[in-house]
């Protein structure tokens, strides 16, 4: 009988992700911000679901909740919860939408991928290194950026 | 003291058509005492793993492999770590040195300059006895991709061949980038994917499925996509990139598994 074994395999070194570059934590942002928008749609209906009285609706019950959920008020429009709300939900669905065109450009289009050479063994340089791909990535969080300064005017400014 | 024990040699480059070679330090060699910390693990002893530091003097030649053999040698003979050809061919000498999957006999301590050498097994892989590690697995995903030359016709392919198959230059640049991985297991122990879902195949497998698909003598392309083709194969690939960047032999898999996903999704291979 084969002896059981008494430790399991290990995880990839975390010290890793600080050395590899952006593509690790577009990675780690990417599920994220997929974790984020999963649990935000399920909260979300659920509270909205019980501000409406679960077909029930009526004023007190959808101030009750609506005001607890948003918290103290800020400044115009805004509350903690709303704030809140809109940073987790806008970055991780601009995230998520930036960082997939990359990847649907990259791996449908080819966008960024070079063809296979004889490479300059040893210290050639990885594809995910090279320009053709490193652009793709400052773009896709440059548009990250704009899309949250967009945003915030938007909801809160203008 | 000359330059060369303060540790300020003169280093002389010679620069080549894309690469520069750095020569090491010309002279007497610079010795150094190192402190290796090596995370054991013992099946026969129980507890899990733990930590041995061993002090060893090394010079700027030697390889951490010379280092781990030196201890088995002269403090502890119970040390176990796997390692064959000392020069970067076998690729059975991985190890996570100083957090950073690589190969003991590439990598030289005076290189990582740190006083402290952190040893241990490669993460992804279950353990055997302190750094060596199962690799049962590991070529378990790499057969299931066919790494071999598959012919319609096997009577010609075994029996009746007369002549070589025609390859000219640039059908063989198509995939020898892939073709120089010597299946040392680093891009699997890098990778975050393969730790998150253990039937992954694993940048190498992967790499191996494009390498061979891509071989213009290879009529089993469509064999090997319906294997890869799967939440197990490319599919399973978020592409952090990692496996390319560790790799001791510049393969970069992160290319081949996209080559594979475009293929896929566009029905042909891009060339």
């Amino acid at each position: 009988m084969a002896q059981q074994k008494q430790v399991k395999r290990v995880p990839p070194k975390w010290s890793l992700w600080f050395r590899g570059g952006l593509d690790e934590w577009l990675l780690i942002f990417q599920k994220v911000s997929g974790a984020i928008l999963v649990i935000y749609l399920i909260a979300h209906t659920l509270v909205i679901s019980t501000a409406l009285g679960f077909g029930h609706p009526s004023e007190l019950t959808w101030n009750t909740v609506i005001g607890f959920v948003e918290g103290p008020h800020v400044a115009g429009p805004a509350h903690v919860g709303t704030i809140i709300e809109y940073l987790i939900a806008l970055l991780a669905a601009v995230h998520g939408g930036a960082n997939g065109f990359r990847l649907i450009l990259t791996q449908y289009f080819g966008v960024g991928l070079p063809r296979p050479e004889r490479h300059t063994f040893p210290r050639a340089v990885p594809s995910v290194k090279k320009s053709g791909q490193a652009w793709l990535k400052y773009v896709a969080i440059i548009v990250v950026i704009i899309f949250l300064i967009l945003a915030t005017l938007v909801a809160f400014v203008w | 003291m000359s330059s060369q024990q303060t540790g300020t040699a003169l280093q002389t480059t010679a620069a080549t058509e894309k690469i520069t070679i750095t020569k090491p330090p010309l002279g007497s060699p610079i010795r150094r005492t190192y402190v290796f910390k090596v995370k054991r693990y013992d099946p026969e002893r129980g507890g899990g793993y733990y930590w041995r530091e061993y002090k060893i003097e090394l010079t700027n030649h030697e390889t951490v492999l010379d280092g781990l053999i030196k201890i088995k040698w002269h403090q502890d003979a119970t040390l176990s770590f796997r390692y064959s050809c000392r020069m970067g061919i076998c690729g059975s000498c991985g190890m996570i040195i100083n957090g950073v999957p690589r190969l003991a006999c590439e990598t030289k301590p005076y290189d990582l300059g740190t006083e402290v050498v952190t040893i241990e097994p490669l993460s992804n892989f279950e353990p055997i006895k302190d750094v060596a590690t199962d690799f049962s697995d590991f070529f378990r995903k790499h057969r299931s991709v066919k790494p071999w030359l598959i012919r319609k016709d096997e009577t010609e392919q075994f029996e009746k061949l007369e002549t070589y198959y025609p390859q000219t230059e640039e059908q063989l640049n198509e995939y020898l980038e892939f073709a120089y991985c010597i299946k040392c297991g680093l891009c699997y122990s890098a990778c975050p994917m393969v730790f998150l879902n253990k039937d992954y195949l694993g940048p190498q497998a992967l790499a191996q499925a494009y390498r061979w698909s891509a071989d213009n003598r290879d009529e089993g392309a469509v064999l090997r996509l319906k294997v890869v083709d799967s939440e197990n194969g490319v599919w399973s690939c978020h592409y952090s990139g990692t496996c390319s960047k560790v790799c001791p032999k510049d393969v970069d898999p992160a290319l081949a598994i996209n080559l594979l996903k475009n293929w896929l999704l566009t029905g042909r291979r891009r060339r």
